[in-house]
C-alpha cells in the first residue's frame, strides 16, 4: 500500500510539473527530473543513488573457495556490485526484523543475511549451468581511510557446502 | 506543428543515422539470456505482471524476434509510432526484470528513458497517418524532431536528478564528502578484480585511491567539478553548439568516472554520442 501510494503521488505531482511547465521548450526534462526523484528506483527511472554521499567506510562482499581463492560471478547474472547489493538488502531486512540498525548486527547475526546472499549465487549458478566450487564462503571487506591512508579490514560471514 | 520553438531543424540524412543509430544501440545490448526464474523485489513494470516468464528460453527467442523487427522498422522510418512503443516497452521490461533481483541497476536507464520519451512523441503524431506511412514525410519529420528534443532533455534530466541526488542525501555536503570517495575507488578496483582477474589494473587503481586519499582537498576538488558538470546540464539545451560541447564535457566525466571507479556507464555513453555530442547536430 505505502509503494502504491508513493507511485501514485509522485505520477501526481509528475502531472502537476508537466501541466506547470506545458509550455516551456523544457518541459520533458523538468516532468522527467521529478519522476526520477519522486518514484526514485522504479525502471527506467532512477534518482541515481550511486555516490550521493561518501561515508568514512566502505563496505562490500566477495565469494571465495573453501581455499580463500576468489571466485568469479561473471556470466551468472551475479555480479560483484549486485551481489553486495543483494547482501546489503538482506542485511537491511534481517535488521528490520531485529529492530536494529544495519550497521548494528553481530557475527552472528549477519550469518542469516550472509547465508542467504550465498543461497541467491547457488540460486543463479544452478539457472545458468555455471560451475561453482563445492564449498562457497562470503567475505564482508571493511575499507576505511584514516590519517591519508586507507585500511582494510576483512571478516568471514557465512559459508555454504561440505567443510 | 508538432516540434517546439527552437527545434532543432535536423534533416532527414541526419534523423535517419539517429534512428539507425538508437535501433543499432537497442539491438547489440539486447541480452542473449535472460537468467532471472524469480523476482523477489520488483521493480518498475515487474510490479504489474511477473516478468520472469521472459527468462524461458522460447519467450527470450520471440521476444528477439519482436525487438529485431521494431528496430529495423525503427530505422526505416516505418510505423515509428508501434515500433518506438515495442522497443520502449522490451527495454523497459528487460531492465525491470534485472533491476528486480535485490539489487538496482544503473546502466540501461538512459536509453530506457529515451525510448519512452520518444514513444510520447511519436505517440502524440500517431493520429497523423503520415506519421505511420514515411519518416520523411513533413509530419515525420516535425515527430522525430520532437523526439530528439525530448531525448536530448531525458538525458539531460538523468545528469540533474543524479546531482539533485547528491546534494539532497548529502545535505549540500557532497564536495566536502567527496574526501572519502577514494575508498570507492579502492572498492571498485577490487570488485572488477573479482570480474576480470586483472591484477595490473586492479593494482593501478588502488594506487589512483592511495593518491587521492594523500591529498582530500584536490579530491574534493576533482569531483566536484563532476557536480558542477551535472548541476549545469540543463545549459546544454541552450543551442545546437552547446549541445554538442555539453554532450563532450559529459563524456569526458563518464571516462573519468571509468577511470577511477571501473563504471564506465556505456549505456549513457551510447546515448550522449547519438543525441548530444554528434556533429550532426550542428548541420
Amino acid at each position: 500500500v505505502t509503494i502504491r501510494l508513493r507511485i501514485s503521488l509522485a505520477l501526481g505531482l509528475a502531472g502537476v510539473v508537466a501541466f506547470a511547465f506545458r509550455d516551456s521548450p523544457l518541459a520533458v526534462l523538468a516532468t522527467v527530473t521529478a519522476l526520477n526523484l519522486m518514484l526514485r528506483e522504479e525502471f527506467p527511472f532512477s534518482h541515481f543513488p550511486m555516490y550521493a554521499d561518501f561515508s568514512p567506510r566502505a563496505l562490500y562482499v566477495r565469494v571465495t573457495d573453501g581455499d580463500g581463492k576468489p571466485v568469479a560471478l561473471r556470466g551468472m547474472g551475479a555480479a560483484a556490485p549486485l551481489l553486495t547489493k543483494v547482501y546489503w538488502h538482506e542485511r537491511r531486512q534481517a535488521a528490520a526484523r531485529l529492530g536494529l540498525a544495519p550497521s548494528r548486527l553481530s557475527e552472528a547475526q549477519l550469518r542469516e543475511p550472509g547465508t542467504r546472499t550465498l543461497a541467491f549465487v547457488a540460486g543463479q549458478a544452478a539457472l545458468t549451468g555455471a560451475l561453482l566450487p563445492s564449498r562457497l564462503h562470503l567475505y564482508e571487506v571493511d575499507l576505511t581511510l584514516r590519517a591519508g591512508r586507507i585500511e582494510r579490514r576483512e571478516q568471514l560471514v557465512a559459508a555454504r557446502g561440505p567443510c | 506543428v508538432l516540434a517546439p520553438p527552437g527545434s532543432q531543424d535536423l534533416g532527414a540524412v541526419a534523423l535517419a543515422v539517429l534512428r539507425a543509430g538508437l535501433a543499432l544501440y537497442v539491438l547489440a545490448s539486447f541480452p542473449k539470456r535472460l537468467p532471472f526464474a524469480r523476482q523477489p523485489y520488483p521493480t518498475g513494470l515487474a510490479r504489474l505482471v511477473d516478468l520472469t516468464f521472459l527468462s524461458a528460453p522460447r519467450s527470450t527467442q520471440i521476444l528477439w524476434g519482436a525487438v529485431a523487427a521494431a528496430a529495423g522498422a525503427y530505422a526505416l522510418g516505418i510505423g515509428l509510432p508501434a515500433a518506438t512503443g515495442v522497443l520502449a516497452l522490451a527495454v523497459a521490461g528487460v531492465g525491470a526484470l534485472r533491476g528486480s533481483q535485490g539489487g538496482s541497476i544503473h546502466g540501461p536507464q538512459a536509453p530506457g528513458l529515451v525510448l519512452l520519451v520518444q514513444t510520447v512523441a511519436f505517440g502524440r503524431a500517431a493520429t497523423i497517418p503520415a506519421v505511420w506511412a514515411s519518416a520523411a514525410s513533413p509530419a515525420g519529420l516535425a515527430a522525430q524532431r520532437t523526439a530528439v528534443r525530448w531525448s536530448q532533455q531525458a538525458l539531460v534530466a538523468v545528469y540533474v536528478s543524479s546531482a539533485l541526488t547528491k546534494l539532497l542525501t548529502s545535505r549540500g555536503r557532497w564536495p566536502l564528502h567527496a574526501a572519502y570517495a577514494p575508498l570507492q575507488v579502492a572498492k571498485a578496483a577490487e570488485q572488477a578484480f573479482v570480474r576480470t582477474g586483472d591484477a595490473g589494473w586492479r593494482d593501478r587503481r588502488l594506487a589512483l585511491a592511495d593518491r587521492l586519499a594523500a591529498h582530500p582537498w584536490g579530491t574534493r576538488l576533482i569531483f566536484s567539478c563532476g557536480l558542477a558538470v551535472e548541476l549545469l546540464s540543463p545549459l546544454f539545451l541552450l543551442s545546437p553548439t552547446a549541445t554538442v560541447a555539453g554532450g563532450g564535457l559529459l563524456l569526458l566525466l563518464h571516462w573519468a568516472v571509468g577511470l577511477a571507479m571501473g563504471l564506465p556507464f556505456w549505456p549513457h555513453q551510447a546515448m550522449l554520442l547519438l543525441f548530444m555530442a554528434n556533429p550532426l547536430l550542428l548541420e
